[in-house]
Parts: C-alpha cells; structure tokens; sequence
C-alpha cells in the first residue's frame, strides 16, 4: 500500500507525510518513484509536441528523454547534498538521505503537469494547460520547502532561506562576472 | 507506513492513476500516428518529393556546393512511393537550378519506373526548375509552375579554370606524368589544346542531344523537336513564357499541383498529404555544418544540366 498512502500523501497530506518519510527514509521506493515520473512525463512530453506540430523535434525525443532523466536524476542528488551540507553549516542540522527521499517523492505533483497539459491541449485550451503547468511548478517548489523543513527540522522560514541561498549565490556571481567584464573587458570606443 | 489509505483515498489515487494512463495512452497513440507506424496500411494519399537545391550524386558535392538533394536519396523515397498501396499519386515539388547530367538522368529513369506502376507524378515548380531540375519534370505526367518559376536552361556546360597565370605569378609548376595524351584533359596549369576543345564539345554535344531527347520525350504531342530547339539555348524563362511554350502545362502553386494530382489518381479532394523526404532535425542541424558556406564552388570533370 506504500504507492498509494504516498501519492496521496505527498498530494493532499503534505507536511506530515514528508516528516513519516524523512524519519523512515524509503531510499529505494523513493528514487523509482522519481524515475517513474521522469520517464512518464517525457512520454507525455512527445504527445504535447507533436500536438503543438513540432514534428521536427520527434528525432531529437529519444535524446532528450534519456539525457533529461539523467539530468534531473542527477540533479536530485545534487540538491539533497547540497541543501543538506548547507543546512548542516547553517543550522547544525543534517539528513541527506531524508533530504533525497522527501526531494524525490515531492516531485509527485509533476506527474499532474505536463498529464494536465497535453489533456487541456487535446480540447483546444492551451491556455488552461498552461495555468495548469504553473500551479503545479508552485506546488512542487512548496513541497521542495517543505521537505527541507520536515527533513532537516527547521522552521519554514529557515527552509525558505536554504532553498534561495544557492540562487542567491549563483545571481551574486553572475553580477560579479557581469561587474568585472563591464570593468575590465572591452569596452566600446 | 502506518495504517491502510481509507476508501476515499484510494478513490482518489485510483482516479489519478486513470487520468495519468488515458493520456499517457493518447501521447503514445499520437507518437505512433506521427511517426508513419501502420504506413502502407492507412488511407490513400497523395506522396510528396521535394527536390531542393543542387540535385548531385552522393558524395560528389556533398561538401564542394550548396545545400542540395542527394539522387540517390531521392530515388529510395520514389522506389518506396512506388511500392506503398496507399500512395496513389506523387507531387516532386522542385526547387532546383539543376545539377549533375547524371544525377538528373538517374532519377528521371526512376521516375519513369515509378509510372510504369500507373500512379500519376506531378511537377510543382518552385521558385526554380531549371536545366537539370527540367530534366526531371520532364519525366513526369503532368508540369505546374508558377508564373513566375524561373526554368527552361535547357543545355549542357562544362567549366575549367585556366590557373596558368596565376600559378607562374606565386612560382608554382606542375610536373605531370601521363599515360595517355589526354590523360591530363582540363588540367588547370594549361589552356585546352585545339584537340582537347573538339573532344569536350562533343561530349557536351553529346549530353546536350540526351538532354533534347528527354525534353521531347517528355513534352511529346506538346512540342515538337524544332520547337525545342528553338529555345534549348540555355535561355532561362518564366513560368507563364514557359506555359506559352509549351514547357510547362499548368499555372499554379503547390496546392494546384496536389488537386491536379488527386484527381488524376481519383482521390478525395481532402485526402491526406505525406511528405516522403521531409527534413529531419538532424539534416537541418548537419546541413548547417557542412563546409560548403566556406569552400569555394568545384565543378571540374562534371557535366552539369
């Protein structure tokens, strides 16, 4: 029963579902889950381009399915280690392994996005599609803060402040890098 | 987890599950309609052949002109029209200036084949169809051009450059050894001799008659010989001068041409349109980075339509 008492869970019972998964730490069920919304988005994701007549892009699919599911796998990694070093940093609190079964189960509503796409762009309402694609972006960034703040037992307001730090840090570069070529690159005479 | 998920939950995620699999079912029913799965088996339509460009044989421009059509690519998509049941017509919608003599003659002797099988081929001309381009039309039932198609060029060349001069400016001589007198015909660090000039023009004599051969075959009851001859000067004309000619049989666009072939094969007006050699984004992307934007032209030892 662990797929269905999740998926409704991770849905509709948010907050106390991410706590029982980041104590029990299903590693296992939790990165397949991940997968398996990877791999049926990008099987709905063929069906929203050639939808919207970008047939050219069909030989490209195989490609982007199988990069695009190493990617964000990879990325799943990424963010639980570096949410969970930097918590452990900031606040003294760790757990990786919590911190990737609560990151990857929280990316369940994704499933719902592009599913809910493709159905609004079969009856000719992309716009619909599109509300919906956003509403559920924002739902999985709540559920990403969520799982910092029930995994490594924060507040949320601390969650919150984990979660912008490393865009923080990236927007701080990248001014940086702009600052510097503006100074010192060449300049127009 | 603790506890068994209750009646409304599992209600819930079953619900969810179903939405997921209908779409999931839908995408992948698209995909497979999308990707020609079944093709041979659907309803009659009318196949599409574009000819763009160059038409050279493979490997011999490939990287030393313009973006063009391999013949040999073009003669598979036609061999394939000609075997699928659901294929009932072919429109080559050309956009070519012409190409290799050989080139045009191979895929003309396909075309020919291709309406031994009583399917009707069609020509619409694009912005271009002329001298090799022509060539090809000429293998087909019926010519639709725009007024202002440019076509005709009906004739042979065959170019060298003399680099004689050049080469003694940078101290640049050639030492060659031959077996034969001729064996070094064209080469660029000499002019043609008196022999040489007679030998090439009859060979491209020789292309030229092939070439009025095809054309009156082509335009056979339309036009005779003498009229062909007339203007088989290299003169490139329009489409409408053409249709006043008599080198071409209808004014329009490609949709013209599609009506023209539906009814010739008995079809629905509405029936559907397959494009057989459609551009993948692969050949976009690699026609993008192929290196004849920055090697000069090279057209030594070809006679070219």
């Amino acid at each position: 029963m662990f797929w269905s008492d999740v998926l409704y869970g991770v849905l509709f019972e948010p907050r106390a579902t991410l706590r029982r998964l980041s104590i029990e730490r299903p590693l296992a069920p939790a990165i397949i889950t991940f997968l398996v919304v990877a791999v049926f988005n990008l099987t709905i994701y063929r069906g929203i381009i050639l939808q919207q007549q970008y047939e050219d892009l069909e030989s490209l699919i195989w490609l982007y399915q199988v990069v695009g599911a190493i990617f964000s796998f990879l990325m799943l990694f990424i963010m639980a280690g570096l949410f969970s070093l930097l918590s452990e940093l900031l606040f003294k609190k760790t757990n990786a392994s919590g911190l990737l079964v609560c990151l990857g189960l929280a990316a369940l509503p994704g499933i719902l996005g592009p599913a809910l796409y493709y159905s609004a762009l079969t009856i000719d309402l992309p716009w619909l599609g599109l509300l919906c694609s956003v509403f559920v972006g924002a739902w999985i960034l709540v559920l990403q803060v969520l799982s910092l703040s029930e995994a490594l037992d924060i507040s949320t307001g601390q969650a919150i402040a984990l979660y912008i730090l490393p865009a923080f840090f990236i927007l701080i570069g990248l001014t940086l890098v702009v600052g510097a070529f503006s100074l010192f690159g060449p300049g127009m005479k | 987890m603790e506890g068994e998920p209750g009646v409304s939950k599992k209600l819930v995620v079953g619900l969810i599950v179903l939405f997921l699999l209908v779409m999931a079912t839908l995408s992948i029913r698209s995909v497979g309609k999308s990707t020609g799965a079944g093709a041979g088996s659907g309803s009659d339509k009318v196949g599409v052949i574009q000819i763009n460009g160059t038409l050279t044989e493979t490997g011999s421009a490939s990287m030393l002109s313009a973006t063009g059509s391999d013949a040999e690519k073009v003669m598979e998509d036609i061999r394939k029209a000609a075997e699928r049941d659901d294929i009932k017509a072919l429109v080559l919608r050309i956009n070519s200036p012409g190409g290799t003599s050989v080139a045009a003659q191979e895929v003309g002797i396909e075309l020919d084949r291709f309406r031994k099988t009583g399917k009707p081929v069609i020509t619409s001309m694009g912005d271009v169809c002329a001298s090799g381009g022509y060539w090809v039309a000429c293998s087909t039932d019926r010519i639709v051009a725009n007024s202002s198609t440019l076509t005709g060029s009906i004739g042979v060349i065959m170019e060298f450059s003399n680099l004689e001069g050049l080469y003694g400016k940078i101290g640049v001589r050639e030492e060659v050894i031959k077996s034969g007198a001729y064996k070094d015909i064209g080469s660029s660090s000499r002019p043609l001799t008196r022999e040489e000039r007679v030998m090439l023009q009859n060979l491209v004599n020789d292309s030229y008659s092939q070439f009025l051969d095809q054309v009156a075959k082509g335009r056979k009851g339309k036009m005779t010989r003498d009229e062909i001859v007339k203007i088989a000067d290299g003169r490139i004309i329009s489409g409408r001068q053409g249709k006043q000619l008599g080198l071409v049989d209808d004014l329009g666009n490609y949709y013209e041409a599609l009506a023209i072939a539906r009814s010739m094969a008995h079809l629905a007006k509405d029936s559907e349109v397959e494009v057989l050699n459609k551009p993948g984004i692969w050949d976009s992307l690699m026609s993008d980075v192929q290196a004849n934007r920055i090697l000069p032209q090279q057209s030594w030892w070809q006679l070219r339509y």
